[in-house]
């Protein structure tokens, strides 16, 4: 009798997929905090999963479950708790070159000197793939001023890798 | 350049643009140099990001996170999951309660049918929470309300008591053709006694042993509801309904003979098969309507600008709009509504060596010769002339049709002569159709619609 493989657990393709960019896009919301940032992570996949029915498919799924994610870290935020930072600077990959290493903690350093609130714009729109009004829902603001920091954020941050690649 | 749109490149590299707004920018894109480069920049930095924000999770937190599936496992039999095999319960409970309160005299079957219909309605609520897990709202919506309109079809399709008698008209092979036989069917409604509640309808049939030309056609005369719980009362209208038929001169003078096939005895009025299916066709026709348009009232709240007011705003102002028309507009300033009214006077007399008709049946005559809907009789007291009043909103219409009565062959047939005596009076009247309460009643009740309609929007909105 053939073997056959069980099904994919759709829950853990689902972590396994999205699992590293959410945490990402957290640690960086939170200031580096990771052990929130994996709280919140959790919290994120665990509702994404249970409130999968309400997923309509028109929004990447990328943007869907970045947003629940920002949600729930603003959830987080209004209740009142002693706030630990705590800043990591990740390791970069073994296989990386050194160029790769250079370019990543230039423009680690870039986007830790923008003010949280653009960061956090261009995240979501131009790294998890928000659109204006989304980000603007999630985030509670107008949608002009996302627009405009997303473009501020997005100058300064191109500005940068343009240099990077003229001194290539 | 002029209109760079820089936003939209953003949104591209996300495939998140579409339609108009997508091709636009290509369409830009493909001729703009610097928006070309801005997009490999936002491209590039996209990705860098996405790299650089990046972090993979550490063995402990996948192990870490609970799998709802296993949260889910351990609650099969939490009551949320038992609510669709409730609803069929609550239902009957409802249906029950329902029947006993309303202390009917038949008893057991009332709670029957009582329970019944509650079981039926409670399966189809939790039938539709199932679905609703399954299927789009969008689908389950319209089929419910149609099948909803479908289970109602028993309610007014019912074999109903009633008495009924047959009479049999047959007609003679050189009779003239001028009473045919739709002319002798108005003629036979028309000569019904007052409070017969009947209904009416005819079979004509011609057969090989009947004479060339000559045809037999079959009436059925149906009385139900004017005496519902005295159907010897019933019997009796039905049976002076025969009679007049019988001693009426005006279908002997054409040359039909009536014969009475059933005399009039009780029996159950059961609607035709094409009558079932049809009403069951109108009734999923219009359940479906109803669902289509609560979703398109759901689709409309999501859509229209200015958030919950505007929805109120909106479906006020649409159910405002029937109330601006002409005629109510007129009803408005005046209270009043026009009416247009077409008098004339008709001498009948008979022709020599014929009978003379008597005032009664000179009405009756009257009334075959015209179809008008709104008509009145309004002296017949002179032996020979009868003064008609037609009504409606066109007065052409009545000339026209009172016109055509003097022109009427028929007349001669039955050996009688119809003269128009003077000429045909007009008169616009202006009756008052309610009272001033009934009146903005009536003038604001689409408004009201209409409002119901917008806070239906308005509370279903999704943000």
């Amino acid at each position: 009798m053939r073997k056959t493989s069980p099904a994919p657990d759709p829950f853990a393709c689902l972590f396994e997929r999205f699992g590293g960019e959410i945490l990402g896009l957290l640690i960086r919301l939170t200031h580096g905090d990771r052990a929130e940032a994996e709280d919140l992570t959790q919290e994120t996949f665990v509702a994404a999963f249970q409130g999968q029915r309400g997923y309509s498919g028109r929004v990447p799924l990328r943007a869907w479950l970045a947003g629940i994610a920002v949600r729930r870290l603003r959830d987080r935020q209004r209740r009142p708790r002693p706030k630990q930072v705590v800043l990591i600077t990740e390791p970069p990959a073994p296989e990386a070159t050194e160029r790769d290493v250079t370019q990543r903690v230039i423009l680690e350093q870039a986007l830790a000197q923008l003010p949280d609130s653009q960061q956090a714009a261009i995240l979501l729109v131009l790294v998890r793939g928000l659109t204006y009004k989304e980000a603007a829902s999630v985030l509670g603001e107008p949608e002009g001023t996302i627009k405009w920091r997303v473009s501020e954020a997005s100058k300064k941050l191109r500005a940068l890798l343009s240099e990077m690649e003229n001194e290539k | 350049m002029r209109d760079c749109p820089e936003e939209k490149l953003v949104l591209l590299v996300n495939s998140r643009l579409s339609g108009l707004a997508k091709w636009q920018t290509e369409r830009h894109l493909k001729a703009c140099p610097r928006c070309q480069r801005s997009m490999t920049e936002i491209t590039t930095l996209s990705q860098s990001l996405l790299a650089l924000t990046t972090d993979a999770p550490r063995l402990a937190l996948a192990q870490r996170i609970v799998h709802p599936q296993s949260q889910q496992s351990q609650s099969v039999a939490s009551p949320r999951k038992l609510y669709p095999l409730l609803a069929p319960l609550l239902g009957m409970a409802l249906g029950l309660l329902l029947t006993l309160s309303l202390k009917t005299d038949s008893g057991a079957q009332a709670i029957t049918v009582g329970a019944t219909t509650g079981l039926v309605l409670g399966s189809l609520v939790g039938l539709f929470l199932w679905l609703l897990k399954r299927v789009r709202f969008t689908v389950i919506l319209p089929l419910l309300t149609s099948v909803l309109g479908l289970l109602s079809v028993p309610l007014w399709i019912q074999p109903r008591p009633s008495t009924t008698a047959t009479i049999e008209l047959a007609h003679p092979q050189n009779a003239s053709a001028l009473l045919d036989h739709d002319t002798v069917g108005t003629l036979i409604q028309f000569l019904e006694p007052p409070q017969t509640g009947r209904t009416f309808s005819s079979s004509r049939y011609t057969s090989w042993s009947l004479p060339p030309g000559q045809e037999i056609t079959h009436f059925t005369l149906t009385g139900y509801g004017a005496y519902k719980d005295d159907p010897t009362q019933q019997i009796q209208r039905l049976q002076e309904w025969i009679t007049t038929l019988q001693e009426t001169p005006l279908l002997a003078k054409a040359g039909w003979e009536l014969r009475v096939i059933e005399p009039p005895h009780e029996a159950v009025l059961k609607p035709s098969r094409n009558q079932v299916l049809y009403d069951c066709c109108m009734a999923f026709l219009v359940g479906l309507i109803f669902g289509l348009a609560i979703l398109l009232l759901l689709w409309l709240g999501n859509v229209l600008p200015g958030g919950r007011v505007g929805c109120i705003v909106a479906g006020t102002l649409v159910g405002f709009l029937p109330s601006l028309s002409p005629q109510l507009r007129f009803s408005a300033r005046s209270g009043f509504r026009p009416t247009v009214s077409a008098t004339a006077s008709f001498r009948i007399t008979a022709l020599p060596n014929q009978p003379t008709l008597n005032s009664t049946q000179r009405v009756h005559l009257l009334f075959c010769l015209t179809q008008q809907g709104a008509r009145r009789i309004q002296d017949y007291t002179d032996k020979e002339t009868v003064t008609l009043t037609l009504e409606s909103s066109d007065v052409a219409q009545l000339r026209q049709e009172l016109e055509k009565i003097s022109k009427s062959k028929l007349m001669q047939v039955l050996g009688q002569r119809i003269e128009q005596v003077g000429t045909i009076q007009t008169k616009t009247t202006t009756t008052r159709p309610w009272n001033v309460t009934t009146f903005w009643a009536n003038q604001l009740q689409s408004t009201f619609w209409g409002l119901l309609a917008g806070l239906f929007m308005a509370f279903t909105r999704r943000r």
